[in-house]
């Protein structure tokens, strides 16, 4: 995996969401951080979903399923 | 001495245990009441001690929400906060918060009334709010 932070990328998106808010110096990596956090937990989650079912390969229906048990975890 | 402490602390959060239990025990039989279901006694308990430790993750948050805001008093907006995830919660709190405002408000507003009428202001003045306090009696009526 490459190691550098698309930070211009992460304001970019942010700004999209809500453009009247404004980040302090740095506070993109934070988010960067939190970003593959969530991508970790996301991929443990959804291997058991797929080891549970007894499949090989990660399939959509299970990062679907998990995607929904993760993102519902992962509110602020 | 600090062994009794100890005895202590542990004999309170029994207590909080068994007022947490006792409550959970009425809702519990206002609902069975209500959809004439039966609760077993380990359930309770068990929803009893899930409240418990539920609490005490709503007092670190409240705690924290405080503190970010430069605050050492929990206020209404924390609990708003603290109920923040769940849409349907967040509304209700709301809700409730309103209703509690509002009548925060009023209860001011009668304390004035009264400190002012102590005074004893003229004549006239008492005359109007006797009317005033009429008017309010059919209000209610």
């Amino acid at each position: 995996m490459k190691n550098t932070v698309p930070r211009s990328t992460v304001k970019k998106l942010l700004s999209k969401h809500k453009p009247h808010l404004r980040m302090r110096a740095n506070t993109d990596l934070l988010v960067h951080l939190n970003v593959l956090l969530f991508l970790h937990r996301l991929a443990i989650e959804t291997r058991t979903n797929a080891i549970a079912e007894k499949s090989k390969t990660i399939k959509s229906r299970h990062v679907r399923s998990s995607a929904k048990v993760v993102l519902k975890k992962s509110r602020g | 001495m600090e062994a009794a402490e100890a005895v202590g602390r542990l004999s309170d959060t029994q207590r909080l245990k068994a007022a947490c239990h006792y409550t959970v025990a009425g809702l519990c039989e206002e609902v069975s009441q209500d959809k004439e279901i039966q609760f077993s006694k380990q359930t309770i308990a068990a929803i009893s001690e899930i409240t418990f430790r539920q609490c005490e993750i709503f007092a670190k948050d409240l705690e924290m929400f405080a503190r970010h805001a430069k605050r050492s008093t929990i206020n209404l907006e924390d609990v708003k906060l603290l109920a923040r995830r769940s849409k349907s919660l967040l509304k209700y709190v709301t809700e409730k918060s309103e209703e509690i405002a509002l009548n925060s408000l009023e209860e001011k507003e009668k304390r004035k009334k009264k400190s002012g009428s102590r005074k004893g202001r003229r004549a006239s003045d008492e005359q109007e709010e006797h009317v005033v306090a009429e008017s309010d009696d059919s209000n209610m009526a």
